[in-house]
């Protein structure tokens, strides 16, 4: 899955799926996600985690669950197409 | 499960969220990612999210491992007649940390902070105060309060007795009582001192800057909220916080500050002999940190599922959500907004002129964040959905008032 694919699918969770009030007109790739940017919070960013985990079938060890890996919804992609590879490689 | 073995029990609006995160960091400490669960404190009003069932209040610090120290902050145990002796008999030997500040700038901030979470809806402090006698009557209750107690600002703000209730149940030496204006002026040496009341390492080096300390515990945060049961999770989201954008309230005028110095003269008096310091700035306005909103301190931890939860992080700032859908939901309305930086008298020390100095830079840390969201503070709290008699204060609500949402800690 592209890139451009994985971040387009992560908007639209953030949109269509989160209690949050964001279109997506707000959300660039860049953006930071928490209150310097998005304005998410821990728990919402937990029900991100678990959205993400459900609609590309991963899962998200803790020790992926650092700052760089959540600066914005574009390191969240390269994260989950980290995943995604490394689950193609194990089938 | 383990159990807690100490207690942030207030003030509110006093730099407990702060203080949160920057114990958050330590590694011989675990602190609940719910920094406000309320769990103590019977005669307290619940609020949204309080969390009085024991196995799931157990289930905070079930990620704690061999950590000696296990905490959470709520801020209203101080108020609380029976915080004390309960807490008591669930961790004998618990210790307690209490922040105090200058009761008129407590009080000012607690009413500048309700304005924008909905539980205040007088538009001036000067009106909240002369309401305060018909409030304690259970009149003037505002449609969306969610914590009528609160609004008995002068009430809160008074604090030997409650003080001396905590000294009286755990001992003196078990109770660690931190001055606001120590906090802002030495953070370090404040916390340190912190350290050594909990028998933790006191030389770790924790990120003191509120704003750098908030993103340094979120993603601790994230990782102790995946660990909740859904219960759990559910109840602190529904805890969270939003602030109407109100904008700051107007700043505390200095006739009022003077005539609440002036009530509060004895109690302080009284605290200052509990306390063995003198803290007559607080009551002769000479010295007096003007201006002051726990913003400027409490960046750092509000209570937030992180938010509050590290949240207790308060500094984070959730996403703005429909207003109506917030009042319907009982979720809380915002987060603290722009924090009020430290204004000094014009009499004012070098000394004083410091904290001036580090309050703007705090605040230049944190309005960054409360203003992007309009949304969250100190660990708001949250109050519940239903109010009857409190114990606290004496409110009764009247009957078909429909007590709001909007919580927050503080």
């Amino acid at each position: 899955m592209m890139s451009e694919q994985v971040v387009e699918r992560i908007k639209k969770i953030v949109v269509e799926d989160l209690d949050v009030n964001l279109t997506y007109d707000d959300l660039d790739e860049t953006v930071p996600l928490f209150e310097e940017g998005l304005g998410l919070d821990s728990v919402v960013l937990v029900e991100l985690i678990s959205f993400i985990e459900k609609r590309f079938d991963i899962q998200l060890q803790d020790d992926v669950l650092n700052t760089e890996a959540f600066k914005n919804l574009q390191s969240i992609a390269r994260v989950i197409g980290d995943q995604l590879a490394a689950q193609r490689q194990q089938m | 499960m383990r159990k807690p073995n100490f207690f942030i029990v207030g003030a509110p609006r006093c730099g407990t969220a702060s203080m949160y995160a920057y114990l958050k960091q330590h590694p011989e400490i675990y602190v609940s990612v719910d920094k406000e669960p309320h769990f103590f404190g019977s005669d307290l009003t619940p609020q949204p999210g309080t969390i009085r069932e024991e196995d799931l209040y157990l289930r905070l610090f079930a990620g704690a491992g061999d950590r000696p120290r296990l905490g959470e902050a709520s801020v209203w145990y101080l108020s609380s007649k029976r915080a004390p002796s309960e807490i008591r008999a669930f961790a004998p030997d618990a210790k307690i940390v209490i922040l105090l500040r200058s009761p008129a700038q407590m009080a000012y901030s607690l009413y500048s902070l309700y304005t924008r979470t909905g539980n205040e809806d007088l538009p001036t402090f000067e009106e909240a105060l002369a309401a305060e006698p018909e409030r304690r009557r259970g009149s003037r209750i505002p449609q969306s309060a969610y914590y009528p107690e609160g609004l008995l600002y002068t009430d809160a703000a008074r604090y030997a007795e409650k003080v001396e209730r905590y000294f009286e149940v755990f001992g003196r030496d078990n109770v660690h009582c931190i001055v606001f204006d120590d906090f802002v002026r030495d953070t370090a040496a404040v916390y340190r001192k912190t350290l050594e009341f909990l028998g933790v390492d006191p030389g770790f080096q924790a990120e003191l800057d509120p704003r750098r300390a908030n993103q340094q515990v979120r993603m601790t945060a994230i990782r102790q909220l995946r660990q909740l049961p859904p219960e759990l999770l559910s109840r602190i989201r529904f805890k969270e916080m939003k602030q109407h954008d109100r904008g700051p309230a107007r700043p505390l005028l200095e006739e009022t500050a003077a005539r609440l110095r002036q009530l509060f003269a004895a109690d302080v008096a009284r605290l200052g002999s509990l306390l063995g310091r003198d803290l007559g700035a607080w009551t002769s306005g000479a010295r007096e940190l003007r201006k002051v909103d726990d913003q400027a301190l409490m960046g750092a931890g509000a209570d937030d599922a992180g938010r509050r939860l590290d949240l207790d992080v308060e500094a984070e700032q959730p996403a703005l959500r429909d207003p109506g859908q917030l009042h319907a939901d009982g979720d809380l309305l915002a987060r603290a907004g722009g924090a009020d930086v430290g204004d000094v008298d014009a009499g004012a020390d070098r000394g004083l002129a410091v904290v001036e100095q580090r309050l703007d830079e705090r605040e230049a840390g944190v309005l960054g964040e409360a203003d992007h969201a309009r949304g969250r503070e100190d660990a708001l709290d949250v109050r519940g959905p239903h109010v009857g008699s409190h114990g606290v204060g004496g409110l009764v609500r009247q009957a078909g008032g429909e007590p709001g949402a909007g919580h927050e800690r503080g």
